[in-house]
């Protein structure tokens, strides 16, 4: 304190003097870029409409089956919210009562989040696909099923929803999970004391209570249903199954690509997005009305029920081990049939796979492309998330958090047509480029790098730098030497995270691949459409591989917890 | 080991040895005399393949089936081993994909296959076809199928198949399609999918009468995005039968998928269309693949799933047995009127 108190005044006055100019011009850059990056797309496409006017109107509703895509699209969303729901509230009510010995399987929910969605389609086809379904043709063996085909079409659009709401229930299950583990033992405690059996308990104070979780479970699986892509487009197509998204995408796929009609198909994806960011923006400064935290977690110590990872268990086989068994047979057959012939298994396919041109090229750029985009998104997510912290500047800070989490609202299919159009001309023109596959993902990952550093900045509180800047060290130093190494766990595992996600990344990758430049994702779906079904198989497993080796370290860095609930 | 670091001496016998394998290859083959090798040796010629082994490699995108890659790939880079060629299957928007290499100046196809006929016709106004030559394009100067800008690289025929676990019988011709066992089991392509698939089925309607349509979409159809999973389907059993399916589906009969192959009297066949573009970044090598598609020994490795327009050039059938696509008229309101009419026999 004396070594403080007796410091030389004038080098502070001159810090003081040019710290906030230098401040404020970096502000000014990274608002400037951030805002380039996330709008920068979005205004294109609305320049589109511009341009295209009445005639893009009259493409965008012209033709066979835009009421029928809209009316695919809000079934498709409702249908698969409602079981993603049940299944995501029912799953986490049964993680936070499983019995010692049986907590592991509480992961088990979220595996079909991990593994990449274009190969577990891929997977779902080869089980129930009507005639040839490994599945089907098991079910057709129980009584009263028969037939030669059926009893699922994986083709139909019941099953499509179904599919979709399997792979949303996982996040509605991170979500209402965390919610629980966080409830108060007291309320339950009291509850009980009150008489409540256990089920009119969840019923009449935690479900309540939960209520903040449950919106914001059932907005986030809302927003990603009406966005859903990979499945209508893999499993839609053939039975000509058409929701919005998928229409976004084949306005960009003409030739030439119509942007306008695309973006005025997307336009209320767009507003919805954009609406939902913003509501939630507006809830989280009261949402702290609704949470019971006490630091003593509730269900943790609630009495086990013995038969609660049996459904886990299923949940697990169904959405994820037969999908990759079915994967698995694939590969290893000559061709795909509903008899299985393991005396034909070959590793044929996977030689063949490396073999054909692109396909090691599309590894290595969604490799690349993964690291890159997580370390620049990291990098640009650390100073925004410092922005909002700090909030030295209130009105910049409120915008740029509106801004950082619009990837995550806007649907995927949406910003990818933006990004083709924006990126395809001047003043930064990348089509063709794995640069491209690179700004791409970077601007995707913003949310999910600022809102992981922003939770660990908050957890390590200020008076660390309030020391380091005591005892002299400039901001710059301060962040280096002490935020940065304090933070080191939510960055590994943050990277980790945005890598994982980023391998399987998909949507946005379709539309702004080149004949050339091609990742895992648009390489599975190039020969889904083209090319022969064990070799998609046997691309499906080595995306899910590299995934899965991505989940590893991802579990790794975030020190053994699972790094989606980080978020 | 590229051709320009050869001393004379061994380039020399480089091209003796080279026209021997040319001539006895054709011979086999049943093809025409050897090509003009004296053009091969000509001083413009031997600069397009040095300049070709400096760049070192070509991009192709193609709708040839991959027992076709494969044929052709060896066949080239046996013969021209500094240039790399990759292939890469593009059937849908392949004119779009090109259309933004050209405007953004980004890296991609130097030379384009596809089933488009009428693509190379769009784009040759602005000037976007190389101009072909070579020693074997010299060659087919003054054949209807060469315009000096592209050509068909081959003639894929189209045949029927059926699955041998889901029908007893075999299906033969276009008739068989109609039969009561297969009502909800046969597999076709949407006539969207492209306008060679509208010529097939006018011709159809040509071979089979004018009725044959209205009875086919009786048949409950099931409709597949395109060629390869429609054929994926037939092997896998999900559809019993096709008549829209290329000759390399033997290639599964023969690795033991329950399926049989018949080609119908008469067959239609689709033109693989092939040109270069004038912004290729690998101009010189996208030359020397155009010339060696043109060759004999080209045409014998991409002849496999149906006919060469090269006379003399063995094919699985000659020329004169099948109906060459475009059998019925292909401006686009032709296109668009038949679009109309297919719709309401086969989207009710």
């Amino acid at each position: 304190m004396t070594a403080v108190d007796t410091a030389p005044p004038a080098p502070v006055a001159i810090r003081e003097r040019r710290r906030p100019r230098s401040a404020t011009l970096g502000l000014v850059v990274l608002v400037a870029l951030l805002g380039y990056l996330v709008l920068v797309p979005l205004i294109q496409l609305l320049v589109a409409v511009a341009e295209g006017g009445a005639a893009a109107a009259g493409n965008a509703v012209a033709g066979r089956g835009l009421g029928s895509a809209i009316v695919t699209t809000v079934v498709l969303t409702l249908g698969s919210l409602a079981i993603a729901m049940v299944l995501g509230v029912g799953m986490a009510a049964l993680s936070v009562r499983l019995p010692r010995g049986w907590r592991w399987t509480a992961v088990l929910p979220i595996l079909p989040v991990v593994a990449p969605a274009v190969a577990s389609v891929t997977g779902w086809a080869f089980l129930f696909s009507p005639r040839s379904g490994y599945a089907n043709a098991l079910l057709r063996m129980v009584p009263f099923v028969g037939g030669d085909s059926g009893p699922v079409d994986v083709y139909t659009a019941p099953w499509i929803v179904v599919i979709t709401g399997i792979t949303l229930s996982s996040f509605v299950y991170v979500f209402v999970r965390t919610g629980m583990l966080n409830l108060d033992r007291g309320l339950l405690e009291a509850a009980q004391v009150a008489g409540l059996s256990p089920g009119r308990a969840f019923l009449r104070i935690q479900l309540p209570l939960l209520r903040p979780v449950l919106v914001y479970a059932a907005g986030i699986s809302l927003l990603l249903g009406l966005g859903q892509f990979t499945v209508p487009l893999l499993l839609g197509t053939a039975s000509g199954v058409e929701v919005l998204a998928t229409r976004i995408y084949r306005f960009t796929a003409d030739t030439p690509a119509d942007y306008a009609a695309a973006a005025l198909v997307g336009s209320p994806l767009l507003v919805l997005g954009i609406a939902l960011v913003l509501l939630q923006r507006l809830a989280l400064g009261d949402q702290t009305r609704f949470v019971a935290h006490s630091g003593k977690g509730a269900w943790r110590t609630s009495r086990p029920v013995r038969w609660a990872p049996v459904p886990l268990l299923v949940f697990a086989l169904v959405a994820v081990v037969l999908p990759l068994a079915a994967l698995v047979v694939v590969a290893l057959s000559p061709f795909y049939s509903a008899r299985i012939q393991p005396s034909m298994f070959t590793l044929a396919n996977f030689t063949r796979l490396f073999r054909t041109p692109f396909v090691l090229d599309a590894v290595m750029t969604s490799l690349m492309a993964s690291i890159a985009g997580a370390l620049l998104a990291l990098v640009l997510g650390y100073l925004a998330a410092t922005v909002i912290h700090e909030r030295r500047w209130p009105r910049t800070a409120r915008m740029l958090d509106v801004l950082v989490n619009l990837p995550l609202g806007v649907p995927a299919v949406v910003y990818g047509a933006g990004f083709l159009y924006a990126y395809s001309r001047p003043p930064v023109v990348l089509y063709g480029t794995d640069a491209v596959i690179v700004v791409v993902y970077l601007t995707l990952m913003l949310p999910y790098a600022t809102r992981s550093l922003l939770g660990a900045r908050i957890a390590l509180g200020d008076d660390y730098l309030a020391a380091s800047r005591v005892a002299g060290a400039g901001p710059l130093r301060t962040h280096l030497q002490i935020v940065v190494p304090l933070m080191r766990a939510a960055i590994g595992g943050a990277v980790a995270l945005m890598f994982v996600l980023l391998t399987h990344e998909f949507t946005a990758s379709l539309l702004v691949r080149s004949g050339t430049t091609q990742v895992m994702g648009t390489k599975l779906f190039d020969l889904w459409s083209n090319g022969s079904y064990p070799q998609v198989a046997a691309m499906a497993l080595v995306m899910t591989g590299i995934t899965a080796a991505g989940v590893v370290v991802a579990m790794a860095a975030s020190g053994g917890s699972n790094p989606l609930e980080r978020l | 080991m590229k051709l320009t670091r050869l001393p004379p001496r061994a380039r020399a016998a480089t091209a003796i040895v080279g026209a021997a394998v040319a001539l006895l290859v054709a011979a086999c083959g049943s093809a025409p005399a050897a090509p003009a090798n004296a053009a091969e040796t000509t001083p413009e010629w031997a600069q397009v393949l040095s300049d070709a082994s400096r760049e070192g490699s070509a991009v192709v995108y193609t709708s040839f089936r991959q027992n076709q890659q494969d044929a052709l790939l060896d066949a080239f880079h046996a013969k021209y081993p500094a240039i790399d060629v990759q292939m890469s299957r593009v059937v849908a928007g392949v004119a779009g994909k090109i259309q933004a290499e050209k405007q953004t100046g980004a890296a991609g196809a130097d030379v384009v296959v596809t089933t488009e006929a009428q693509l190379p016709d769009q784009l040759a106004p602005a000037g976007d076809l190389m101009t072909i030559e070579g020693p074997h394009a010299e060659q087919w100067k003054g054949s209807p199928h060469f315009d000096g800008k592209s050509f068909p690289a081959t003639f894929n025929v189209w045949g029927l198949t059926w699955n041998t676990d889901q029908v007893k019988q075999a299906v033969t011709t276009y008739r068989d399609l109609l039969r009561p066992d297969l009502v909800g089991r046969i597999g076709l392509l949407d006539v969207a999918t492209g306008p060679a698939v509208a010529d097939f089925y006018q011709f159809l309607e040509q071979t089979q009468g004018p009725d044959y349509l209205a009875a086919l979409a009786r048949q409950q159809p099931r409709f597949y995005p395109s060629a390869v999973p429609l054929q994926q389907a037939a092997v896998a059993g999900e559809v019993a039968a096709i008549g829209m399916v290329v000759p390399d589906v033997r290639e599964d009969e023969r690795s033991g998928a329950p399926v049989g192959f018949a080609l119908p009297d008469p067959a239609w066949a689709a033109p693989q269309v092939a040109f270069g573009v004038t912004w290729a970044k690998h101009p010189n090598a996208a030359r020397v693949l155009l010339d060696f598609m043109m060759s004999p020994e080209g045409q014998n490795a991409l002849a496999l799933n149906g006919v060469s327009a090269l006379p003399g050039t063995s094919g699985l059938v000659p020329i004169d047995k099948v109906r060459i696509s475009p059998v019925a008229p292909s401006t686009p309101d032709a296109i668009k009127q038949f679009d109309a009419r297919w719709g309401e026999l086969f989207r009710k």
